[in-house]
């Protein structure tokens, strides 16, 4: 049988789960719920964002919480020590604290894009959390710019690698000029996305009459608030 | 009209007025710059109501003052505005969803919706497309499918911005069977066009401006008068069938120096087991251009990608003969670029060449001017100027263009030849993938014509006339 929910559902799912990303601040309280969205992200997400763009911001995230934890929380015991680099356990915990943030963000948000249709969701997010129709249009329509984004990435890569500049997303050096296209041409297609939206009839939207709550909802709230209490208790059992 | 503009003190539209009547084509033309897309924009009311403009006059649609209408309110049961870039304006994952975003916005209930989206979907050939995702449709079903989501409702007045650029002559033609049906209907249809030969036949008015100003108006019978045609070629209009000129000599260079490039059983894929191309072969002469057409989602794009050997699934060869390979440029110009003014462009440019700004800069007419913008910031025809610059700095053997003529007007587009026929004499080869019969018949030594994933040589000037013949031009 087919489990109903509403697509704000999701919405708030992936909204709470990335609230406990910001709030906890230890590994024991983000491992088992970055686990679980990792991978229900992957299942469920990977078709509707390229992992190519995935692994780019697994890359810079991976690479901003390293300096992150090298530069501003490199204190505790010794781990590794070479002549150049020593690492304490401060720079781990720290580097692996960012990095489960983000899988947990990330694959909350994968859940969410893996199961709604954008349409669904802007109806959603008017009819059953009555947000206005302009901020549930932007919201659904950043989705929808993430296979673009993919796609502006590898078309800057190629332009790259013709001009014989580094093509490493992981140099920060290079970091700049590859978003420097990326941005203006995002901000170019928001902006018409938005007037193109709005010749469309946006501001016309008549707002629809809410749905009852269904057992796939309670199950999506019942999955939400036990991660929150796996969020809040495993940091006091260990 | 008196005056409009983006922001106060500035005037980019400076007096224009006409008026349409029930089942009238009106074509705006102008070169690039001259104010087209702001008119646009004025008349739907998405100057006053949406980018904070203002508009000195009044724009009457069917008794409603559109420059007066409430903050945020747009015309939309009255006017559908189908914008230039398909890439910018589609908003939803497949054409289905796409088509009904509109008819909700409208009020439409969900059976009614979905029944009216299919058949408008129907009307626009995109059939059995409608769960389709739109980054699989090709350049053309993308812009029947922003038409279709533009105008589900039938509104009275449809604009259309540039409908011709970046798709091939039988999306042209679909798109000129769709004006004559909304004339038929007694819709009022506006469109801005640098192209404005594919329409002459149907239109009722022209309108000439520049700089903001309109500058003639002629009716259609005077439009169809091939001595008027010819007088508005100064207009960087395009208005007349394409010739062949008397100077072009047609492989002139094929015997120079040697074979730049070999393709032998070139086959690609993006799927295991589904080839798109197969069995390419050719080669080309230092200093040729070649051009390649076929329709779109024929594989122009990715065949220039295999050679520049960005697109791996392939197997065959492709032999460039020296080690300075073939030089992708690409149909977007911003992907090309790294810094955030055209002088610090061109500075990078010249660090990773050798060739020095002062060199550089001259190739660029409007350096002095815009040195100081970003590069994004310049007039899409500057931009295409300076990605082509920026490729020639790099002194390849082969360029290689992806459509590099969409959307210049005819100033921009004899600018621009003269650039490529200037490289090409001095030994560089061009690869040119494009929709454009232009390119064809006043550039192209050679032509290959890709359908149905095989490719075979045509001539240029014959393939010019096939094109426009498909396209329908008068």
């Amino acid at each position: 049988m087919l489990l109903k929910y509403r697509e704000s559902s999701l919405f708030i799912y992936a909204l709470g789960v990335s609230v406990i990303a910001f709030v906890s601040n230890s590994v024991g309280a983000l491992l088992i719920p970055s686990l679980i969205n990792g991978a229900l992200g992957l299942m469920l997400g990977s078709k509707r964002l390229p992992m190519k763009l995935l692994l780019t911001l697994l890359v810079f995230s991976t690479w901003g919480a390293f300096l992150n934890g090298l530069y501003f929380h490199n204190t505790g015991e010794i781990v590794v020590s070479t002549r150049v680099l020593t690492i304490r356990s401060g720079a781990i915990e720290s580097f692996l604290t960012v990095n489960l943030r983000f899988f947990l963000i990330v694959g909350a948000t994968l859940t969410m894009l893996g199961l709604v249709n954008i349409r669904d969701l802007i109806k959603s997010l008017e009819r059953d959390l009555r947000m206005p129709s302009g901020l549930a249009f932007s919201i659904a329509y950043a989705f929808r710019l993430f296979p673009l984004l993919s796609r502006d990435l590898s078309e800057v890569l190629i332009a790259r690698r013709e001009r014989r500049v580094g093509t490493n997303v992981i140099n920060p050096k290079n970091l700049r000029s590859v978003l420097l296209p990326i941005l203006n041409l995002s901000y170019e297609r928001a902006v018409w996305g938005g007037i193109s939206a709005e010749l469309r009839g946006l501001s016309f939207r008549k707002s629809l009459k809410g749905r009852p709550l269904g057992p796939g909802d309670l199950i999506i709230m019942l999955a939400l608030t036990v991660q929150w209490l796996i969020s809040y208790l495993v940091p006091l059992l260990v | 009209m008196n005056a409009a503009g983006y922001r106060m003190n500035e005037e980019i539209i400076k007096g224009i007025d006409f008026r349409g009547l029930d089942g009238e084509l009106i074509l705006v033309g102008g070169s690039s710059g001259s104010g087209k897309t702001t008119l646009l924009l004025t008349v739907s009311g998405v100057l006053t109501s949406l980018l904070g403009g203002w508009v000195d006059g009044v724009v009457t649609v069917n008794g409603v003052n559109t420059v007066k209408m409430p903050e945020n309110a747009v015309t939309t049961k009255l006017v559908g505005l189908v914008l230039q870039d398909p890439e910018k304006q589609v908003l939803m994952p497949t054409p289905l969803d796409e088509v009904l975003f509109t008819l909700e916005n409208l009020g439409y209930e969900e059976k009614d919706a979905v029944k009216t989206a299919v058949s408008v979907l129907g009307r626009f050939g995109l059939t059995g497309k409608e769960l389709t995702h739109v980054e699989s449709l090709s350049g053309g079903e993308k812009r029947r499918l922003t038409l279709a989501s533009a105008t589900p409702h039938n509104p009275y007045l449809v604009m259309l911005d540039e409908p011709t650029a970046s798709i091939d002559p039988w999306g042209v033609r679909e798109v000129r069977r769709y004006v004559a049906e909304l004339i038929k209907e007694g819709h009022v249809v506006l469109i801005v066009e640098h192209k404005i030969k594919y329409f002459i036949d149907l239109a009722e008015k022209f309108i000439l401006i520049d700089s903001g100003r309109k500058v003639a108006e002629f009716s259609g019978d005077e439009l169809r008068s091939r001595d008027l045609l010819r007088g508005l070629r100064h207009s960087g209009v395009d208005v007349e069938p394409v010739h062949e000129p008397a100077e072009k000599t047609y492989g002139g260079r094929r015997a120079r120096d040697g074979v730049v490039l070999r393709v032998d059983s070139l086959e690609c894929w993006y799927e295991e087991g589904r080839p798109i191309m197969r069995g390419i072969s050719f080669e080309l002469m230092r200093g040729e251009i070649l051009a390649l057409v076929g329709p779109n989602g024929s594989g122009k794009t990715t065949l220039l990608k295999s050679i520049a050997g960005f697109h791996k699934k392939c197997s065959g060869e492709v032999r460039v003969a020296t080690d300075k390979r073939a030089f992708y440029v690409h149909q977007t110009p911003d992907y090309m670029f790294l810094e955030n003014t055209l002088a610090k462009e061109l500075r990078h440019v010249a660090l990773r060449t050798g060739v020095s700004v002062e060199v550089l800069s001259e190739r660029l007419p409007f350096f002095t001017l815009k040195k100081e913008l970003p590069p994004y910031r310049l007039s899409l025809g500057q931009r295409r100027w300076l990605t082509l610059a920026i490729a020639w700095a790099y002194s390849p053997e082969l360029i290689l263009l992806d459509e590099p003529t969409a959307g210049l007007d005819l100033h921009l587009l004899k600018d621009l030849f003269s650039f490529i026929k200037t490289v090409s004499e001095r030994g560089t080869s061009f690869i040119i993938s494009t929709h454009d019969p232009r390119v064809l018949s006043e550039l192209a030594d050679r032509a290959i014509l890709l359908e149905e994933g095989k490719a075979r040589e045509v001539d240029p000037f014959k393939a010019a006339l096939m094109l426009e013949s498909i396209a329908g031009v008068y």
